[in-house]
């Protein structure tokens, strides 16, 4: 069954020589429970995918189907991940994920049971009274995927959420994710330009290219639990990079 | 900016007609002012505009030239030296305080009625501000290129001379700037009290008239000069400092 | 690390004994104001003592004016006028900055206001309302004061992240609750800022417009000492307002501490852990 199908979506924006297309046309389909990576350079298009699926950004044409009914963008349940952390520095970690479920329309007697579960997830369990401030960039990132988690989405958008982690901590958040996603059973509409990324994370690869059009789309055919060194791992990383620049030049 | 410009203009000029129509002894019109202007420029004891103007400007300009030599060492040695800032910064929320009309007050007692009085109340009076804006500028130096200045081991001298130079002149010119739209005020209120010739002046007879039309022409005179002494200072900075932005 | 060290430093220093560069600066002050005295005679300009016993003899009602008439006339003028130019500037700032036309068109009609001299505010409102024991004085300093905290507040609206107000749309929070917690706490340092600044500006304004439109208040007794060539007189009127006014000022700050406590518990703790 299809949990998020997106059909035809077009974008553009004004430039300042005249309209600039970020995609037209497209087409993209992620499946109950699976884990989607969409692959492409900066600037492609991808943030504005997510934003639009989200409802933040509107589309100049397009559907979007959730469940296989036709649903308004940002109206199902889906939780964000951004690429920087995004907190309310003024609100503790504890009260961030109240900000969401207090939008998300989750009842108030709900809030503590939901922030104690998801901090104690992502390994923050002591961490709820502190300030973003207070803590390290991963923990902060950390603290967005528990909003995300918290609300109980059945779709999960991440634009490149470990981008700006150093090599140790991004390897261990990307662990600790395909866990939860594991537990939580939701789909994910994952973005990166990290083929190393894609490939230990995703059911399916999307690839775009610098014009927003998609090229190519491939099943990563290695049974889960991956072993994130595993050389047949690395192999097929190897492979689509090829394919990725070779596009791309 | 000047399509935005007029559409605002022209919404004020609407608002002022709509409102001395209603109430004409309230709010004179705008041709009624306008009217007034022959009575300003031409000679007679609430004329003369321009010598009030050219006055003031004196005072004006006389003013931010000491006060800005004031304020530039004082902070630059505020953002050179630690213990120059603590002293200083002590005194800063106190002269927030202080009111200007006192400084103007005592200013007068002490020396008079002259300009010596008036620039004497707005060095104390504004230069504090100014100063902060200085320093805040020379406090921004990068801390970075300071290490490396030691690392080669350039001297005093040449630390003040390559890197605080550079960094505070923008802030030197926002600073004057600064002290220009200040002590304009300043000044006008210190000529209101018993000085024969500047705008606060010619303020001050009209009030003593009760001539609100005449009143309102003579602002409308300095405000027109203001506005444009501003505009000129900022395209001036402006052309300066471009590489900035 | 080695800037963390020097902030935990100095705050220690600060709370077991003053650093000696405020006691140097605090005394060279004092003693520059006395030496200047001495040129002149305590009426035209009073060393330390004088004024002391000048702002006694002014409290302890001393002279022909009621201390408490007039100190209570002023706080009241200062504490209208800046409370509706607060009011004022928060609606304006705030919709200047949510709309960006609005801003546009706004932002040169209140520069020229700003070139307004106080004075001239309240020559007109004298011929306006006459001698009032408000109106002109609330008059001069909202017309005053009201534009310029607009215009901090209006900037203070550039300042806020606009990635976070996307965050919030994401999560469908609604503008409410937008506003509570993403947009007002963005904005609650400008506005405290703008507060400290009016404060401060409103009392030198109600001072001005005492002046020239009023029968009671500070202003008027500092004129009648200054038509006396008092200058003592004129100072002793002003330094229990200006205390005053400080006192206010920390107050503001230390709220406005308490409000930003996320900000400095952080770096506190950032010291410790490293």
């Amino acid at each position: 069954m299809t949990r998020l199908r997106i059909n035809g979506a077009t974008k553009r924006f004004e430039g300042v020589d005249g309209p600039l297309t970020v995609f037209e046309g497209l087409d993209l389909v992620i499946g109950d429970g699976e884990f989607v990576t969409v692959m492409g350079p900066s600037g492609c298009g991808k943030t504005t995918l997510l934003n639009a699926v989200a409802g933040v950004v509107d589309l100049d044409t397009g559907t979007i189907e959730f469940g296989g009914e036709p649903v308004e963008p940002g109206a199902f349940p889906f939780g964000y991940v951004f690429q920087e952390p995004r907190l309310l520095e003024w609100r503790t970690a504890g009260q961030n994920i109240a900000f969401a479920l207090e939008a998300a329309g989750v009842d108030a007697s709900e809030h503590d049971r939901r922030i104690r579960t998801w901090l104690e997830r992502v390994g923050l369990a002591d961490e709820r009274d502190s300030y973003p401030r207070q803590l390290s960039g991963g923990q902060r990132q950390r603290v967005g995927l528990a909003r995300a988690l918290a609300v109980g989405p059945e779709l999960l958008l991440m634009d490149e959420p470990f981008s700006s982690l150093d090599a140790v901590t991004a390897r261990n958040a990307r662990r600790n994710l395909l866990d939860l996603w594991a537990d939580t059973g939701a789909s994910v509409f994952f973005v990166t330009h990290d083929v190393h990324e894609a490939v230990v994370l995703s059911d399916r690869i999307v690839f775009m290219n610098g014009d927003g059009d998609v090229f190519e789309a491939v099943t990563v055919p290695h049974d889960r639990p991956r072993e994130f060194d595993d050389p047949a791992l690395r192999e097929t990383e190897a492979e689509l990079t090829r394919t990725f620049f070779e596009e791309l030049e | 900016m000047t399509r935005r410009g007029a559409v605002a203009g022209g919404g004020f000029l609407l608002l002022w007609t709509v409102a001395s129509a209603a109430a004409p002894a309230l709010f004179p019109g705008p041709l009624a002012v306008a009217g007034r202007l022959p009575d300003l420029i031409g000679p007679g004891p609430g004329g003369e505009v321009f010598g009030h103007l050219g006055a003031s400007l004196l005072r004006v300009v006389l003013a931010t030239a000491v006060g800005l030599a004031t304020a530039v060492p004082v902070g630059v040695v505020m953002a050179v030296d630690d213990r120059i800032e603590t002293g200083v910064s002590l005194w800063l929320p106190f002269f927030m305080t202080v009111p200007t009309l006192v400084v103007v007050l005592v200013a007068m007692v002490l020396f008079g009625f002259s300009d010596l009085s008036v620039v004497v109340a707005v060095v104390v009076a504004a230069t504090p501000f100014a100063t902060v804006t200085v320093y805040e500028g020379a406090a921004d130096v990068d801390p970075a290129l300071l290490t490396m200045a030691d690392a080669f081991g350039a001297d005093r001298r040449a630390v003040l001379r390559e890197i605080y130079l550079p960094a505070i002149l923008p802030s030197v010119f926002g600073s004057a700037r600064y002290l220009l739209s200040m002590v304009w005020k300043v000044v006008v209120l210190a000529e209101t009290f018993g000085m024969n010739r500047g705008m606060g002046a010619l303020f001050r007879y009209w009030f003593n008239q009760g001539d609100l039309t005449a009143l309102l022409a003579a602002l409308s005179c300095f405000v027109a000069v203001m506005v444009g002494l501003q505009t000129g200072v900022s395209r001036l900075e402006h052309r300066l400092f471009h590489w900035r932005a | 690390m080695s800037t963390d060290d020097d902030r935990r430093f100095r705050s220690l220093r600060t709370i077991t004994a003053p650093r000696p560069a405020t006691v140097v600066s605090v005394l060279t002050v004092l003693a520059g104001w006395q030496l200047f005295s001495t040129f002149f005679s305590p009426y035209r300009f009073p060393g330390l003592w004088t004024l002391a016993g000048n702002v006694t003899t002014v409290l302890s009602g001393g002279t022909r004016f009621d201390p408490f008439t007039q100190f209570g006339a002023t706080v009241a003028r200062v504490a209208v006028g800046f409370g509706l130019s607060m009011m004022f500037s928060t609606i304006w700032g705030v919709a200047m900055g949510a709309r960006s036309t609005l801003g546009e068109y706004l932002s040169g009609p209140l520069f020229v206001l700003l070139t307004v001299p106080s004075v001239v505010w309240a020559f007109v409102g004298v011929i306006w309302f006459g001698l009032t024991e408000f109106l002109v004085p609330v008059f001069v300093v909202t017309l005053v004061v009201f534009p310029y905290l607009t215009v901090v507040v209006w900037e203070g609206m550039g300042d806020v992240d606009e990635s976070l107000v996307e965050m919030a749309e994401a999560f469908g929070a609604s503008t409410a609750a937008t506003w509570r917690y993403v947009y007002l706490p963005q904005l609650r340092p400008h506005l405290f800022g703008a507060a400290r600044i009016g404060l401060a500006v409103s009392w030198k304004l109600a001072l001005v417009a005492e002046v020239f439109g009023s029968a009671t208040g500070v202003g008027v007794a500092v004129k009648h000492h200054f038509e006396t060539f008092e200058n003592g007189m004129v100072l002793a009127w002003a330094v229990p307002m200006m205390a005053l006014i400080y006192g206010a000022d920390r107050l503001l700050r230390r709220v406005e501490r308490r409000a930003a406590r996320w900000k400095s518990e952080a770096t506190e703790r950032q010291g410790a852990l490293e």
